[in-house]
Parts: C-alpha cells; structure tokens; sequence
C-alpha cells in the first residue's frame, strides 16, 4: 500500500512505491528507492511536488483487538439512535468502527469519552 | 433573535467573489479562448497558480507528480474541473479571515468540507458518473451556510453548536431554535448571490434531505452519503455529532457496492489528509 507524500515533509529511509517520471515521460527515480538526503535534494532541484512512499503494513500494525472494537461501538452507539437495514449501512458502520478502533489503538485508549 | 430578514441583509453586504474567478469567467465564457488565455489569468494570482498546480499533482485528480506548470493543468484537467477548483480556492480564501472565537473552530468545517468533496468525487466515480467535475466542489460548498453563519454570527453560532450537542438534536434544529434559520436556507441565498450554477446550489439547498422534495438526484445523493460519510468517520469533526440515518432513496440512487466503505477506508482517510493540507495549508 502506497500514500502520497509532500516532498517537504518527505525523509530519508522512506521507500518509493512508484516512480518519480519527468513532463517528457522519462524515469528520474524507480521505485523501491530508499531515500537518501541526496535524492531529497535532487528531487526538490527537479521541482517534484509529490512522491509515493510504500506505508507499512505489518499484522501488529493493523490488528485491533476485540476490546477496542467493543468500546468503539459504545462511543458510536451514543452518537445513533436507529439500527443499519441494509447490507451497504451495515459497511458504512463497520468501517467507521474499524477506524474509529484503530484511531483509539493511536490514542493509546487515552480517547476523550467525555 | 436573528431572523431570515436579517441575515439576508448581512448576505447582500457579503463581498463578492475575488478578481481572479470573475476574469476566469469572462475568459471562459469566450469560445474563442485558449487553454493559454485561462493560464495567462491563473498565473497572474500566484496563490492561486501554485495551489492548482498542488491540486492538479495531488490524489485528487491524479495526475501524480506529472503536471509542471499552469498550461499543462489547465490541458490536463480541463476548463470545467479548472473552474470548479478556482471557485472552491476563491471561497476558501474569501471565508480564511473568520477569527476563531469560543466554541467556534472554522478549521474543523473547512476540513469537514474537504473531507466532503474527497468523499463525494470517489462516492460518485464508483457509482459510474462519467462528469465528475463539479462535486469535489460541491462537497466542499455543501455547507456555505454554515460558513456564512461563521463569518457573519460567530456568538450565535457558538450557542448553536453547544445546543445541538446539549440536547442531541441536529444542527439545522438547532439553528431553527437559535438564529429562526438554517444554513440550508441561508446557504442558498448567499449562492444565489454568488450565482452558482444549479446543481451547487441544489446541493447546498438539499445535502441534508438527500433528494429534491423527494426525488433523487445523483449528485445531491453522492454529497448526501459523503456528508455523513465524513460525520461518522470523524473527518474534520469533533466525533460528537449525532449520526442521520442515510436517506435510502440516496442509497439506492448510488447502487454501491455492498463492501464499498470497508475497502476503501484507508483510502478515504490518505486522501481526506492529503487535500486537507493541500488546501489549508498554514492554517
């Protein structure tokens, strides 16, 4: 998985998971590049904007336990007052559930319930 | 209390759009102009002409670290998708000089009404629109409203905030109870002075609803879905609104598919940041 990066905020040891291509369609960078200070100055000689950098995908990373799952239903249950019917509502509610877990995993269960 | 006369008086005193989208109009309302005459007056706003370039190389619109310069943008995304990005950059700009006061955060509804265009182009590329151009724009003005209500009466503003969340009551309850209005109405009116094309203003008039006096609209629905969308995953808000159960009508409008939010959720969410700092940036 990839995500797009300013290449202000771009730092060395970040890998690149697309190539970096000039107006003339010619390959300035490849991907897999690690990228060094010297690339990060060269690109911002060329004037490149944006960068793809790979995002890392560990199982640790992505893994929410059912502990938190459960407290990110009782902080959506307090903001709803129906039931999902259909299959594309019960989606839309189990994503924001899944995104809700993982920013509460960031929190370090520190979320402000209040 | 403030009523709907009072406000549309401070809507008639509200400025007009800045310089650089009345010249884009008259160029473009030219057949004879040129992706070069839209460029010559994109380039004069350096502003302007640095953020289009951002937004042009951004995930938005794709073209990925490929667009150099104004000319190749405007080529690349077209007079229309130029247009729609100069108004949203022209009404950000015109709405940056609201001061934060109280329980008032202008950041959190403009990132909110990023969060909205991101979530309605996608929304609507998936359920098969082939003229995607003007919703980025209209999820970012589906709340113009709300935003004059910011800018023109930021104390009653604050009060409505706190109601709705006092009492769990809607926004637009709230703003009934509060100011004798809401932003749906007020919104608009200032469109109707701004006068944005049709299908803007329908989505300002009726993002809330989800169809037009209950008829289904392909973008009201997209902007209606991405809203809530953006509420619900907590993009630009405080996480404390009440979730609006989706209108159905909008649902069965947009015929999604049925893993549609689950698989794309780190999508919205890169793409959510990514045009929040392109487009608030040092804000």
């Amino acid at each position: 998985m990839s995500k797009v990066v300013f290449l202000e905020d771009a730092v060395e040891g970040m890998i690149l998971s697309d190539p970096i291509i000039n107006n003339m369609g010619q390959t300035l960078l490849p991907p897999g590049i690690v990228l060094a200070p010297q690339h990060l100055r060269i690109l911002k000689t060329w004037n490149i904007k944006l960068i793809h950098i790979k995002e890392s995908e560990t199982e640790e990373e992505n893994e929410i336990s059912p502990e938190l799952l459960k407290l990110a239903e009782e902080i959506l249950a307090e903001r709803m007052n129906w039931t999902p019917s259909i299959d594309i509502e019960k989606d839309w509610i189990k994503a924001s559930l899944q995104l809700l877990a993982m920013k509460l995993q960031k929190k370090g269960n520190s979320y402000d319930q209040s | 209390m403030i009523n709907l006369d009072g406000i549309i008086q401070r809507i008639n005193e509200f400025p007009t759009l800045p310089t650089i989208y009345s010249n884009l109009m008259d160029v473009m309302v030219n057949p004879r102009s040129t992706a070069m005459d839209v460029a010559d007056v994109i380039s004069k706003d350096q502003a302007s002409a640095s953020k289009v370039l951002k937004a042009a190389n951004s995930s938005i619109y794709g073209f990925q670290g490929r667009v150099t310069n104004i000319s190749q943008a405007v080529m690349f995304l077209g007079f229309e998708e130029i247009k729609n990005l100069i108004t949203a950059l022209s009404i950000i700009d015109l709405f940056a000089s609201i001061k934060t006061k109280n329980a008032i955060n202008p950041i959190n509804l403009w990132k909110h009404s990023i969060a909205v265009g991101t979530l309605a182009r996608t929304i609507g590329k998936t359920a098969g629109v082939k003229e995607i151009e003007n919703y980025f724009l209209a999820g970012i003005l589906h709340d113009l409203g709300k935003l004059l209500f910011y800018k023109i009466i930021p104390e009653s503003y604050a009060k409505v905030i706190n109601y709705s969340i006092e009492n769990k009551i809607s926004a637009r309850e709230a703003e009934l109870k509060i100011i004798g209005t809401n932003h749906l109405i007020a919104g608009e009116i200032l469109a109707e002075k701004w006068k944005l094309p049709l299908p803007i203003r329908n989505v300002i008039r009726y993002h809330s609803a989800g169809t037009i006096s209950g008829k289904s609209d392909i973008l009201v629905s997209c902007v209606h879905i991405a809203n809530l969308t953006a509420n619900l995953f907590g993009f630009g808000t405080d996480g404390k609104e009440i979730i609006q159960q989706p209108n159905k009508i909008a649902w069965d409008d947009l015929e999604l598919p049925n893993n549609f939010f689950t698989s794309n959720m780190n999508k919205f969410q890169s793409e959510y940041e990514e045009s929040v700092k392109l487009l608030l940036k040092n804000k």
